[in-house]
């Protein structure tokens, strides 16, 4: 496992091996998406989501993190933990309450200084999350973050304008987790 | 024990004439010292009766109170819930250490009609 890499998992259906991510990377998975596997961290901002995790075996071993304001409603349990200061949250013009879990994820990545970031499940169909997503690739300048998604000929464009992300597909995570 | 990871930090209040006493007072008042030690004893006998799982006593005097360690979410809201059955008082705070910083973060417990919420 190699400590300067990170994946994470936003709640877009995933048709990757989950099993190998995890044994590629620390993983941070958002919000109660993805059960069947068990994560090293979970981000979490809404009660609802939060107790749904409480109840679920596969995060018993995982560390869940949530904004002040959840965690102290939830300060006796053992599994969570309330978020550190993530820096890029002031570049979105948002509090750490109402950010979604994938952007949590995201922040919480790279407050790990994790050298490059894989976001598998990304969502970017939702139009905030996508404005959110550049705000954050806009303030950091330290990680590299790859776009993973299933193979498809036709393009994205979008982050085309950042040096620090990039859009590749299974086949070419593959490549770079066999060290190719 | 003394490897395990304890998340939880509070303090028992000494009984009330103990409170806040000066290293001076507490040299010249033996009375006081043996009721601190009985009463650490007592804080002890509880905790091996009510917690389900680890905790640990601070052995360093400290001018609050006892300084306890607890592993258990639940064990500390019984803990805390409990006080009135045992007669002692906690310092209205809860301290819990973060898994992923290691930092040591304080929340005031705030007594409600239907239990207690933190703040």
């Amino acid at each position: 496992m190699n400590p300067e890499n990170c994946v994470v998992i936003g709640p877009a259906p995933v048709r990757y091996d989950l099993q190998k991510l995890v044994s590629f990377s620390d993983t941070v998975v958002a919000g109660n998406t993805h059960k069947n596997n068990s994560f090293t961290y979970a981000t979490v901002a809404s009660e609802t989501r939060l107790q749904d995790m409480l109840n679920t075996p596969s995060f018993r071993d995982t560390i869940i993190l949530a904004p002040d304001k959840l965690y102290k409603k939830y300060v006796f349990f053992e599994q969570i933990d309330n978020l550190p200061s993530l820096p890029y949250v002031k570049s979105t013009g948002k509090t750490t309450e109402n950010l979604s879990d994938q952007s949590l994820a995201l922040m919480l990545a790279l407050w790990l200084e994790k050298k490059n970031i894989y976001l598998f499940g990304y969502d970017i169909e939702n139009l905030d999350e996508r404005a959110t997503l550049m705000l954050i690739l806009g303030a950091n300048h330290f990680s590299n973050i790859f776009y993973v998604r299933k193979p498809n000929p036709s393009k994205i464009h979008l982050f085309d304008a950042y040096d620090n992300m990039e859009v590749i597909d299974y086949n070419q995570f593959g490549e770079i987790k066999n060290g190719k | 024990m003394a490897n395990k990871n304890f998340k939880y930090h509070l303090t028992v209040r000494w009984p009330a004439p103990c409170r806040n006493r000066s290293y001076d007072v507490l040299q010249e008042r033996p009375d006081l010292v043996e009721q601190m030690n009985l009463f650490r004893q007592k804080v002890e006998r509880v905790c091996r009766l009510i917690l389900r799982k680890s905790y640990r006593i601070d052995s360093n005097h400290d001018l609050q109170g006892v300084n306890m360690w607890l592993e258990s979410g639940q064990d500390v809201y019984d803990f805390i819930i409990r006080q009135p059955e045992f007669e002692w008082e906690i310092v209205p705070e809860l301290s819990t250490v973060n898994r992923l910083t290691g930092e040591l973060k304080k929340w005031q417990v705030v007594y409600t009609p239907t239990g207690i919420t933190i703040a």
